[in-house]
């Protein structure tokens, strides 16, 4: 099983969040930044945990979305995308776990 | 540390790029408005070749099987369009603004010519009049370490509310609810609240140099042209408190206007003995204008949704001894649901009068 892209996507308005990646052992994994969208290497079975902080203007919403960029796997989580509205503090924050896990595909795995 | 040197060198090149886009901009203009279909425009072709210049550069610097990287990795980004009666170059770096880095900007505009399609940066007598350069940054607002700790602490706030899976604001808030003080005053709140204060607060820099030339008569009825260049710097800080922001900064600002007073010189018309040809400039010099401002602008909501924000400002410049207020309330919105205008209030120390008017501004950012 080979490392594939995983994407986490930002969209909003103002500042682009603060993002950080970190895996079961509570190790920061290396992101990159591309036109707009964080990244880095995993292969199934991998579990992380996304942390994030955005900082904007009260009410706007923000919607923060995990993908394999390929599509080669699916990611398994609570909430994905996650949709939020920055509170009267001017900024939201939060965590998120997910799963790389083996794409289902009619009848058989990939 | 290859990338840091390939940073570098690609600054380098950006600049030429830039400067082979000023020096051949007579020919290359920018035209258009941003709502145009892209093929349809000038400003397009300036874009692309400038991208594709800069494409080119990467891959020779890196090997030329890395093109596809090349595209997603340029640290820098040229962008050239029409908005708010202005054409603009504008030159900034490719990632994302974010809270742990400074973000900043460099951009060269020029009004649009309303009786054309195309807008000139550079003419046959030189620059386009009321060419600008501009330049902002804003410094991060917080370390990397402090980042790191924040997500320690966010991590560990999570875990002891028994939010593993899903954990954010609003759901730590409920399950704050549901413990008692005591509970509540053993976690690291407080940890999270400063992290949050310094993440609203920034140091911010920007200026910018204007060109321009002034057409005038002196009292002798002769015709003089001359060029100036108008100088702009600020610096401040701005930070959140609770859902308000507050800033100050300094402005400091040489500018030059045309003589409001006009006059009239006519000469009769080669070839005829009744006719003349006449022509209206200012009478007399561009007067220079020096201010050095210090503002203060509290900026907040107001509505149940944020309907209305209230920017007040109040400024006291230096050199005229001046002081005065401003009230701005924001209400009207754009199609996107910026707010962009509205009406203000405004006195003035050396008017003693209050002036109210209807506006429309760029779309208000980071209250």
């Amino acid at each position: 099983m080979s490392r594939k892209q995983i994407a986490i996507a930002y969209k909003g308005k103002g500042t682009r969040p603060s993002l950080t990646i970190r895996d079961t052992t509570g190790k920061n994994v290396s992101i990159d930044l591309i036109n707009g969208k964080t990244t880095f290497q995993a292969e199934v079975g991998d579990k992380y945990k996304l942390f994030w902080l955005v900082v904007g203007t009260t009410n706007d919403k923000y919607e923060i979305a995990i993908s394999c960029s390929d599509n080669a796997y699916e990611i398994q989580a609570k909430r994905n995308p996650i949709v939020k509205t920055i509170p009267n503090e001017n900024a939201g924050y939060g965590r998120e776990a997910f799963s790389v896990i083996r794409k289902k595909t009619s009848g058989k795995n990939a | 540390m290859s990338r840091q040197a390939g940073g570098h060198a690609a600054l380098a090149t950006t600049t030429g790029i830039f400067g082979a886009i000023f020096s051949g901009i007579a020919d290359a203009q920018v035209a258009g408005a941003l709502n145009e279909p892209a093929s349809s425009s000038l400003e397009t072709a300036v874009m692309a070749a400038a991208a594709l210049n800069y494409n080119a550069f990467q891959r020779a610097s890196r090997g030329a099987d890395s093109s596809t990287d090349a595209v997603q990795n340029d640290p820098f980004v040229i962008e050239a369009g029409q908005a708010n009666g202005k054409a603009a170059i504008n030159w900034r770096p490719a990632r994302d603004c974010q809270l742990t880095s400074t973000c900043w900007s460099v951009n060269l505009s020029v009004p649009t010519d309303k009786d054309s399609e195309v807008t000139d940066f550079t003419n046959l007598d030189g620059l386009a009049k009321d060419l600008t350069l501009g330049f902002n940054a804003r410094f991060a607002p917080v370390k990397e370490a402090e980042a790191d700790r924040f997500v320690d602490t966010l991590d560990g706030l999570c875990d002891e509310l028994g939010l593993h899976d899903s954990c954010d604001n609003d759901l730590i808030t409920a399950a704050l609810s549901s413990l008692n003080p005591e509970d509540v005053a053993s976690l690291e709140i407080p940890e999270i609240q400063s992290y949050l204060a310094s993440a609203g607060a920034t140091w911010f820099i920007g200026g910018k140099l204007s060109y321009n030339t002034y057409d005038y008569f002196d009292l002798d009825a002769l015709e003089h042209s001359d060029t100036e260049i108008g100088a702009n710097f600020k610096f401040g800080h701005a930070r959140t408190i609770g859902s308000a922001r507050l800033s100050f900064s300094v402005v400091a600002e040489r500018s030059y206007s045309n003589n409001k007073t006009k006059a009239q010189r006519c000469d009769a018309v080669q070839g005829s003995a009744v006719l003349q040809s006449c022509k209206t400039l200012a009478l007399g010099a561009p007067a220079e204008t020096d201010s050095t401002k210090l503002q203060v602008e509290y900026r907040f909501t107001a509505g149940s949704t944020g309907t209305y924000v209230l920017s007040p400002l109040v400024s006291y410049d230096f050199e005229t001894d001046v002081e005065a207020f401003e009230l701005p309330v924001y209400w009207l919105r754009d199609s996107d649901g910026n707010l962009t205008g509205g009406f203000k209030m405004g006195w003035r120390s050396d008017k003693e009068d209050w002036v109210a008017s209807i506006f429309i501004s760029k779309p208000l950012e980071g209250i």
